[in-house]
């Protein structure tokens, strides 16, 4: 009922100053151009009026006739578009890490496939704006000598190392005193062949290094 | 009481332009043209109170002060080339006032594409 009531008084207000509108207009030949204009001012504020109050997107796209209610101040577009922008790339980032962490895990499993190496980390890197491969490091524990002891807390008795992933192709910095066999270079050669050919990668792309 | 005032203004030069037309034309038309734009002046001074009820009543349909202000835009546009229209016509030239009328017609019409496309608009979203 109040939504009628409020309805009905908007109309009639829009109707008396139609008429007060009218009687301001000149007597010559632009009196029915004017009055066109008028016409479908009117026509607009009624309608604008009618949905606002039916909460209808028939006028969507029309700007706003009506005013905003008292007390609202309007967010600058800058602002908006900036905020807009920022959440965009926090997700475009976030989808990033996922991917690659993703691919870090099957690279892992792939070659977990080769028995004579123990695969303990790998790494992805991706291309800033197009997300795709860049770079795939495989980190193996060598047989010849032992990988060197967890340094975390939480590793300390697991004896699992951490995992560690990046979005760019930044090498994790190895132990250069590890010296592999004749039969873990093999390995590595074959798991390098391995990943860059599932992923349509070049050779060079793939790393395989011994801690 | 202005209403005495402008209605002095105007006989006096009525009866001026008529004595002046018959002696010195182009005088009475200079005199013609004053005499209209003082009483135009002095109207517009109580123009405001107008608008300022017009405002009132626009703020109480919620409607918007620019879509307000573009219609006293179109009427001012058209009291003026009306007004303009009119001294040429006493002026002998036609012509130019046509052109005015015609300058107006554009600048109304121009200024009232926003609320054409928005009537449109609605329309075409009605009816799909």
């Amino acid at each position: 009922m109040d939504i009628l009531r409020q309805l009905i008084q908007t109309i009639v207000v829009i109707v008396v100053l139609a008429v007060f509108l009218e009687m301001l207009l000149p007597q010559g030949d632009m009196r029915r151009y004017v009055k066109m204009v008028m016409g479908l001012l009117i026509i607009v504020a009624v309608l604008q009026t009618v949905t606002g109050i039916m909460h209808s997107d028939l006028l969507r796209d029309i700007p706003d006739v009506t005013e905003a209610p008292s007390g609202y101040t309007p967010v600058p577009l800058e602002d908006i578009m900036a905020a807009g922008q920022s959440l965009t790339d926090a997700n475009r980032q976030e989808a990033a890490q996922q991917y690659s962490r993703g691919i870090a895990r099957q690279v892992m499993s792939l070659a977990a496939l080769n028995n004579d190496l123990q695969v303990v980390d790998a790494s992805v890197g991706l291309h800033e704006s197009t997300n795709e491969i860049s770079s795939i490091t495989v980190y193996c524990s060598s047989g010849a000598e032992q990988s060197p002891a967890p340094t975390t807390e939480d590793n300390a008795g697991s004896g699992i190392q951490p995992v560690i992933i990046s979005t760019n192709a930044k090498k994790i910095p190895d132990n250069t005193n590890v010296q592999p066999t004749a039969g873990e270079m093999q390995a590595a050669s074959d798991i390098t062949g391995l990943v860059a050919n599932f992923y349509n990668l070049q050779r060079e792309q793939v790393q395989v290094e011994f801690q | 009481m202005d209403i005495l005032q402008i209605s002095g203004i105007a006989l006096t030069g009525a009866v001026l332009a008529m004595i002046l037309k018959y002696q010195k034309p182009p005088l009475a038309m200079l005199l013609s043209i004053f005499v209209g734009v003082t009483i135009f002046l002095l109207v517009l001074t109580k123009i405001g109170a107008i608008v300022d009820v017009l405002r009132q009543l626009a703020g109480q349909a919620n409607i918007s002060s620019i879509y307000l202000g573009t219609l006293l835009k179109i009427i001012g546009i058209a009291y003026i080339a009306d007004f303009i229209a009119q001294i040429c016509r006493d002026a002998d030239q036609g012509a130019i006032a046509m052109k005015v009328e015609l300058a107006a017609k554009v600048m109304v019409l121009v200024l009232a594409v926003p609320i054409v496309v928005a009537v449109l608009q609605a329309l075409l979203r009605l009816i799909s």
